[in-house]
């Protein structure tokens, strides 16, 4: 029952988002070469866009081990604490921790950014697509318009230009972690003498 | 009796003793026992003799007789050899040399019969045959003068034969036998004379021997060599035979030995061998007999590589264990270290299989296991020694793989007490031979165990990390697995030296190479973090100074400019960083990488909409710095193709504030300035142009800024801004032309704001100013009550000046002279009464000739004025005439004659001023003049003489911001729509100054708003006091756009205001219906309405 409930509230929240605008395949069906040029070009787009989604994965993939890391390292801190009698060591692995969880958060963010400009692809591809509809007159369907593509493509790249921005503001948080992370390291440094804990051994 | 009863007791007793003395041997029966085989094959035979002899006794006459003759020899021949094998086997000993009488003289019927079929029939085919088995029984007989008899025969009378070989073979062993080897080699020879057969292998091999028993090994090792390589039917013959003993190349090659070692050398024995043996069994046999030969001769040097081959070829053979005793006391007298690997491997192999073999008795495989065991370690050690001492890598590679061999024997099996040396010794030597994965291995083996000492271990584990930092260095030669190999190795061993060693003297080394693997390996991150670690701890290091660098470079390469910017001034601000040089190179890196940041940003900048913000955050980062400077000026240029001029303006105010000295801030601000008086903010595009004038380098285009800045600021209403600026380019000697600019935009300003003080004090510095300007003087002066004798002189002055300016002097001093005629009044005599009149005629005609020369002058206004003048001249001499008093004595009806006479003259006069009214309104009609005399005539009354219209207007009224508005024309300077629009909010603000400026810029850019452009020039005009130019504008607005409503309404508005009646009707009436709220319009002039208005007089 639960599982029937689950997906009826998936197909909802689907069709709520309403559907991507497309130009049929038969109306390019008459689209002279120059035409088709255009197509493929945008097309090309979207596979450099699905590229970008293969290497923000890839940037996934390094935080989350970094995150993994920076764990072991607190761990391997909290072990250290006692011996070394200064909680600066652990101050420092939280620090580092939390700079590899935003690290996480921004390459997690990079890669909904990626995707986004999938979309994005695909809606320029539709457009450019239903511009050459117009542009050479083509028979696509009844009441054909081209607002409705421009209107999903615009609707993309703001989705885009608003996923950059927090992006970049992620970006920016993450710059000012890692100068703390590395005030931090350096505190415990000044009173240790330890360069390798943290760096070297964790 | 007695005798015969003790024959059988003896005989029994014999036979027991017997039976005690020698017991019966058990007899097996049948094919088991040789013995009874051969007396059943003997019996065999004896049937098949019977039968032929029977057969012979039936066919004496047949053609095959001696075809039964031959077989009943050979059956005899047969059963001779059964009856030598019968005695043979039953002699305990064995001996070859058995008699046999029974065999003997079976042979001998054999040869019996071979001469019978020789005699009885010449010309049977088989002859040849006959002889040769005649010949052999004979032999074998021993009667070898008939042998030879017989062979000689048979070789000489069947040459054809193919017994003739093995006759002549037999032959000439004959003579060998009795060492008589030339006569045996003559038949040897005749052998191989003939074509190749099955006898030539064994030919040639007895040659061999012929030749070595004669010394000649040279000839001997030939004959061997070619008995060796017989092929064809030859070989056939020579091969071993099923149940044949004799293999004749195997034997050649087998004897070849002896006489190898004097001839050939040793080194190519192995190659000649392998080249004649046909199998591996004689290849064996041959080398086992050449060795044992070398090592008998003390030739250990050969022998070695000999026992090596063979172990190697048969690591099983049955003499193995004596062959690797051998091969090693060859290698202790002979040393060999570049075969030590395959020393060592032979004798691991002999070794493991004999210690691996059950049948191995443990007596034999624990000294096995001992002595061989020493041998390897010898060999391989002492190999070891000299490859260290030569450097030779591949001999040292060659001594690796030797240790490498003992130990999977000798520790991995045995547990050898040794093995942890040779351990150690296999690293090293690994090390040595470049094998540096495996050598890090064994090193960490070596440290890994537990009976290693402390200074041992670290020193093992630094040794690993260096191996595998040594394997890394040389990474393409690399598998892509050994390179995980060996970075694997190197993190683990380092992680724990420095857990272990922190503070070791070459823990910096060890950091640097794991750092250096990350950096190799593209794991830049990680990389970074290590190099920045290592440059930070020992600053003063080669590692130290080298890590900085490369943490630098990991972001290079990572393309992260603004990290490699970040990182190097973090190390620049480390204090233990003190070395000039590498602080020099940081720097730079920092710099080249701030600059690439900035391209990379400027380049996004120009594709990108937030591309500014970017380039202004990173100036934020740098800012005081030239990068920047360099980057807000990019942004400044980013900002100005996006057309941004709010962020302009906002770059712009940055580079004043932080970098009021960069030599790119007069284009800067020139640009800004221009922008901004684009976009109708005259406000700030003065403040630019002041800041750039200031700046400027070149005097004459800063003075042209510092002009146009301050006519803008005049414009714009800053009285004081404008004022300053003139100063400034008084201070400086400006071009007078300059100054003149200003100060006319100064006098307009002065004018409009009634302050004909400032406006005198103004023109006084400038007594060569245009006409236009000392009118604007002579104007302020009456305005501010001087009287108008005193400006007779500049009046004087301007009356030759063409145009309205002289025009206007000249009515000046035509009212000047018109206020001094009406100060003539009658005197207190009739006689001077007259003389008074008289002059006053004379003087109004004087003043009218002035009215009319201005007149003439046909400049609309003063046309107008000089017709309302004269009207007042015409009233003024009337009024004179009617006041002239009446003389004293008179009568009542005299005076009233003497009134009415003077009435009379008088009335001409009032006639003419009424006509120069109409005159003058219908002039001002027909020029639509809108000055107060024109009002005043077209009112009926004479105008009261000159008046100048009195403005008032707020110094510093708001500034609409409309930031859109001002964006579009930052877009679209030409946006005429634009341009109307932030006018008309500059009017509702109450700043008639900026809308008047944005209107100018409208009628400039004309387009399809010039018509509404006229119409609001027209209003601004109105406000500001000038109605002929509210006139001009309206009727040009009107003209471009007849449907125009707002103009046709405001011309009509004007109209009424100076009494044109009918023009305001004719205008209202082509109004038709409007909307009321058009009456309240900014673009409408206060005031307006429907009405048409009272109708001029006429």
């Amino acid at each position: 029952m639960r599982t029937w409930a689950a997906v009826f509230g998936v197909i909802l929240v689907a069709s709520c988002r309403g559907g991507f605008v497309r130009v049929p395949d038969r109306a390019l069906t008459g689209l002279p070469t120059e035409g088709r040029r255009w197509i493929f070009d945008a097309e090309n787009a979207v596979v450099a866009a699905l590229d970008g989604v293969d290497i923000a994965l890839e940037g996934v993939r390094e935080a989350d081990e970094q995150r993994m890391r920076a764990e072991r390292s607190l761990r391997a801190a909290e072990q250290r604490r006692k011996s070394i009698g200064t909680d600066l060591g652990v101050v420092a692995a939280r620090s580092r921790l939390t700079w590899a969880q935003l690290g996480q958060q921004l390459a997690r963010e990079r890669l909904e950014l990626a995707r986004d400009k999938v979309r994005k692809a695909r809606a320029d591809l539709e457009l450019d697509k239903a511009r050459l509809v117009v542009a050479y007159d083509l028979v696509a369907t009844r009441g054909f318009r081209l607002q409705p593509f421009e209107e999903q493509a615009l609707a993309a790249a703001r989705r885009v230009e608003a996923r950059q921005r927090q992006v970049e503001a992620l970006a920016r948080k993450l710059q000012q972690q890692e100068e703390q992370m590395q005030q931090a390291q350096r505190r415990y440094i000044a009173q240790t003498g330890d360069h390798d804990s943290g760096v070297w051994l964790d | 009796m007695r005798r015969l009863s003790a024959s059988p007791v003896c005989a029994l007793l014999v036979c027991v003793l017997a039976g005690c003395a020698a017991p019966p041997r058990p007899r097996a029966a049948g094919i088991e026992n040789v013995v009874v085989r051969l007396q059943r094959d003997v019996a065999k035979v004896d049937r098949a003799i019977e039968a032929t002899k029977r057969l012979l006794a039936l066919a004496h006459s047949a053609p095959y007789v001696p075809d039964l003759y031959m077989r009943l020899a050979e059956l005899y021949a047969e059963q001779s050899r059964y009856q030598y094998l019968i005695s043979y086997e039953s002699d305990p000993r064995r001996r070859r040399a058995v008699v046999s009488i029974p065999a003997r003289l079976l042979k001998e019927q054999a040869v019996q019969l071979y001469d019978r079929v020789a005699r009885e029939f010449p010309d049977y085919p088989d002859l040849d045959k006959a002889l040769f088995f005649k010949g052999h029984e004979l032999r074998e007989l021993g009667s070898y003068e008939d042998m030879i008899a017989t062979f000689e025969r048979l070789v000489r009378d069947f040459p054809k034969s193919r017994f003739r070989h093995q006759a002549l073979i037999i032959l000439g062993d004959y003579h060998f036998d009795r060492s008589n080897f030339s006569r045996a080699e003559d038949y040897y020879r005749k052998v191989i004379a003939d074509a190749e057969g099955p006898q030539h292998a064994m030919a040639r091999y007895k040659l061999a021997w012929s030749r070595q028993n004669q010394n000649d090994c040279k000839g001997a090792l030939a004959f061997f060599e070619a008995a060796a390589r017989t092929q064809g039917p030859a070989a056939a013959g020579a091969a071993a035979e099923p149940g044949r003993k004799l293999d004749i190349r195997r034997e050649a090659l087998v004897d070849s030995g002896f006489c190898y070692t004097e001839v050939r050398r040793p080194e190519e024995a192995v190659s000649f061998y392998r080249s004649l043996a046909e199998s591996r069994a004689a290849y064996l046999a041959a080398l086992s007999k050449l060795a044992r030969r070398y090592h008998s001769k003390g030739q250990f040097k050969a022998a070695a590589p000999l026992y090596r081959e063979i172990l190697e070829v048969d690591p099983n053979h049955e003499d193995a264990l004596e062959f690797v005793q051998r091969l090693y006391e060859g290698l202790q007298k002979s040393p060999s270290p570049q075969t030590v690997d395959r020393d060592v491997d032979i004798i691991v192999r002999v070794t493991a299989l004999r210690y691996f073999n059950p049948a191995t008795p443990e007596a034999t495989r624990k000294a096995m296991v001992h002595d061989f065991e020493v041998y390897a370690r010898d060999l391989a050690t002492k190999a070891q020694l000299v490859a260290r001492d030569s450097g030779d890598a591949r001999l040292l590679d060659t001594v690796a793989t030797a240790y490498e061999r003992y130990l999977s024997f000798f520790r991995d099996v045995t547990g050898s007490k040794e093995s942890q040396a040779i351990e150690a010794n296999l690293a090293d030597v690994l090390f040595a031979a470049r094998r540096y994965i495996a050598a890090g291995r064994a090193y960490e083996a070596v440290a890994g165990r537990k009976s290693t000492g402390a200074a041992e271990r670290k020193s093992a584990l630094f040794s690993a990390a260096a191996a595998y930092a040594q394997a890394l260095k040389a990474s393409k030669q690399l598998s892509p697995y050994e390179g995980v190999a060996a970075r694997a190795g190197l993190y683990r061993v380092g992680r724990q030296y420095i857990a272990l060693y922190p503070q070791a003297d070459n823990v910096a080394e060890l950091k640097f190479n794991i750092a250096n693997a990350l950096y190799e390996e593209g794991n830049f991150r990680e990389a970074i973090v290590r190099f920045m670690s290592l440059a930070e701890q020992y600053p003063d290091t080669r590692e130290g100074q080298v890590a900085a660098q490369l943490s630098l470079d990991c972001y290079r390469l990572l393309f992260d400019m603004e990290g490699l910017a970040r990182a190097g001034q973090r190390l620049l601000a480390h204090a233990r960083i003190k070395d000039e040089g590498l602080r020099s190179k940081i720097a730079q890196m920092v710099a080249a990488a701030q600059q690439r940041q900035l391209d990379v940003l400027t380049v996004t900048a120009g594709t990108s909409e937030r591309g500014a913000e970017a380039l202004l955050s990173f100036a934020a980062r740098n800012v005081g710095s030239v990068l920047g400077e360099k980057a807000l000026l990019n942004a400044f240029m980013a900002a100005r193709e996006q057309q941004d001029l709010a962020q302009l303006v906002k770059i712009g105010d940055q580079l004043l504030r932080h970098y009021p000295k960069s030599s790119e801030m007069v284009n800067v601000l020139t640009t800004l300035g221009k922008l901004t008086a684009q976009a109708a903010q005259f406000d700030d595009a003065a403040r630019y142009l002041v800041e750039a004038a200031r700046r400027e380098t070149t005097a004459a285009r800063g003075l042209e800024m510092e002009r146009t800045a301050a006519v803008l600021l005049a414009q714009r209403g800053d009285r004081r801004g404008a004022e300053e600026g003139l100063r400034r380019l008084q201070q400086v000697g400006a071009p007078l032309a300059l100054q003149l600019d200003v100060v006319q935009a100064l006098a307009e300003l002065y004018r409009r704001s009634g302050d004909h003080g400032a406006l005198i004090e103004l023109l006084k510095g400038y007594p060569q100013s245009p006409p236009e300007l000392r009118m604007d003087g002579i104007r302020a002066q009456l305005q501010a009550g001087v009287p108008l004798d005193r400006l007779a002189p500049d009046l004087r002055a301007l009356g030759g000046v063409p145009g309205a300016v002289g025009a206007e002097a000249r009515l000046l001093l035509a009212e000047l002279a018109r206020q001094q005629l009406d100060a003539i009044a009658f005197g207190a005599s009739r006689r001077e009464d007259a003389k008074i009149i008289a002059r006053r005629f004379a003087l109004t005609n004087q003043v009218e000739a002035q009215y009319l020369s201005v007149v003439k002058l046909k400049q609309p206004a003063q046309v107008v004025g000089a017709l309302g003048g004269l009207a007042l001249l015409y009233q003024g001499t009337a009024k004179f005439l009617d006041s002239a008093p009446v003389p004293a004595g008179l009568s009542a009806a005299d005076a009233a004659r003497y009134r009415e006479a003077f009435h009379a003259k008088a009335q001409p006069f009032a006639r003419k001023a009424e006509e120069a009214i109409k005159t003058c309104a219908d002039t001002a009609i027909q020029l639509k003049v809108f000055t107060p005399a024109a009002k005043a005539c077209l009112s009926g009354q004479a105008p009261t003489g000159p008046s100048f219209a009195a403005v008032s207007l707020p110094p510093r009224p708001t500034v609409p911001e409309a930031p859109a508005l001002r964006a579009r024309l930052i877009k679209n300077p030409a946006d005429g729509d634009a341009l109307m629009q932030l006018a008309l909010l500059h009017l509702k603000a109450g700043d008639l100054y900026g809308a008047r400026l944005v209107v100018e810029r409208a009628l400039e850019v004309g387009g399809g708003t010039l018509s509404a452009a006229h119409n609001l020039a027209g209003v601004l005009a109105y406000q500001l006091g000038e109605p002929q130019e509210a006139f001009r504008h309206f009727q040009e607005a009107l003209r471009t756009d007849r449907k125009n409503t707002r103009a046709r309404l405001n011309l009509a508005t004007l109209y009424r205001e100076f009494g044109y009646s009918k023009l305001t009707t004719s205008e209202v009436g082509g109004l038709g219906d409007i909307p009321a709220e058009l009456l309240r319009d900014p673009a409408v002039l206060p005031g307006a309405s429907l009405d048409e208005g009272p109708a001029e007089k006429k």
